[in-house]
């Protein structure tokens, strides 16, 4: 505001002007409004901090509410995605461990041992198409399904005396296309192969474990197994179902 | 409705909530621990039932984790061995017809460990022998 006398600018609540000394005769009445609003402004707290205290018991209740609400449903992805998790992890050790994983898996190879290979391979997520394990990729493509044709085997042929022989036909479609599987993905990959493949006589083993298991348990010698190859996909399972069920 | 009321009706729900919280925490974690990751059907439970059917063949097929260093909890042991048995009998018989006699007789080796450890099963042992002897074809 502007004193009324000399026309300097002074504040509200100047009692008199700091230039020429004339009484601000309007400070009084700005002073009593300041002291309302400063009780007004009192109160207002009060409430405020009255009704948070009132009001703090229902807030915190419903802050727990709403972690505990999150944190179920946080509990329930882990859950429902507990094999991805688990998945990432050994795959991320996998490649940590690569050395020691790379010893073991060439042991199960030397052994002979495919199945123990593959159930290894699968057990530590080892990722054969990442650098460390790189070497691996073709035997594991051919493994694989050499795993599939030999499991195929076992399951419909190794029962006891007095076994529930439950779904027989499914044992007898699983290993027709398990044998059958193995031979495609054998053909396709050897005829790739390099002579100097580290591998090579694994996965010209694996077909011979094939036959071996053929023979020994589904009776086809090699002359059997070559008309068994070279007949249709009715034919084979014909022919399995008649040593596997009797029919 | 009152400040009391609805604070009420809050802590129950609090409540129930933490036991639903609490159950799910316990069946992650569980599922965190379980240790085969590729196929949720390898469960103890699937092995039991094959082995009341005497399908020993899937028996040693869903077994095949223990064997190459799963861990299986203490309770289950008995029935990852009775698996690991059967898929040895089933490799030991192709490893000694294609010629490989080392190999074989670790399997024989390993099986007659497994017939020390878990004598109680002898006769489901012995029935997989036969299981085996019956499936090779002559």
């Amino acid at each position: 505001m502007k004193c009324p006398s000399c026309g300097a600018e002074i504040g509200l609540l100047d009692k008199v002007c700091p230039y020429c000394g004339t009484v601000n005769t309007e400070s009084s009445g700005h002073q009593a409004e300041m002291v309302h609003y400063k009780k007004q402004s009192e109160k207002t707290k009060g409430k405020l901090r009255r009704s948070i205290a009132q009001n703090k018991p229902i807030v915190i209740s419903v802050v727990v509410f709403l972690f505990l609400v999150i944190g179920s449903f946080i509990a329930m992805d882990v859950a429902e995605n507990a094999s991805l998790y688990t998945h990432r992890a050994r795959r991320r050790e996998a490649l940590k461990k690569s050395v020691e994983y790379k010893a073991e898996l060439e042991r199960y190879l030397e052994a002979e041992d495919y199945a123990g290979f593959v159930a290894y391979k699968e057990l530590h997520v080892i990722p054969e198409y990442e650098e460390a394990y790189k070497e691996f990729e073709k035997v594991w493509d051919v493994a694989y399904y050499y795993c599939t044709a030999m499991n195929s085997i076992e399951e419909a042929v190794m029962f006891g005396a007095d076994a529930k022989r439950y779904r027989m036909e499914s044992y007898v479609s699983d290993c027709q296309r398990g044998i059958d599987m193995f031979y495609f993905e054998y053909e396709s990959n050897v005829k790739d192969l390099q002579d100097d493949y580290k591998y090579r006589d694994r996965i010209l083993d694996m077909k011979e474990k094939v036959e071996v298991a053929m023979h020994v348990f589904l009776g086809l010698d090699e002359e059997g197994l070559r008309e068994y190859l070279d007949s249709s996909q009715n034919k084979q399972e014909a022919y399995l179902e008649e040593v596997l069920i009797g029919e | 409705m009152s400040k009391k009321i609805v604070l009420l009706v809050m802590v129950v729900l609090d409540v129930l909530v933490a036991i639903f919280f609490f159950i799910q925490l316990i069946n992650a974690s569980k599922e965190l621990t379980f240790a085969y990751v590729e196929r949720d059907d390898i469960r103890p439970s699937s092995i039991l039932s094959y082995l009341d059917w005497e399908s020993y063949g899937v028996v040693g097929v869903l077994a095949r984790s223990g064997r190459v260093g799963d861990s299986v909890k203490e309770e289950d042991q008995d029935l990852y061995l009775l698996g690991e048995y059967a898929d040895l009998l089933y490799w030991e018989k192709i490893y000694a017809a294609d010629g490989n006699e080392g190999s074989a007789s670790k399997c024989a080796e390993r099986r007659g460990e497994i017939r020390n450890l878990i004598t109680e099963y002898g006769t489901i042992l012995d029935k997989m022998d036969q299981s085996v002897e019956a499936a090779v074809i002559r």
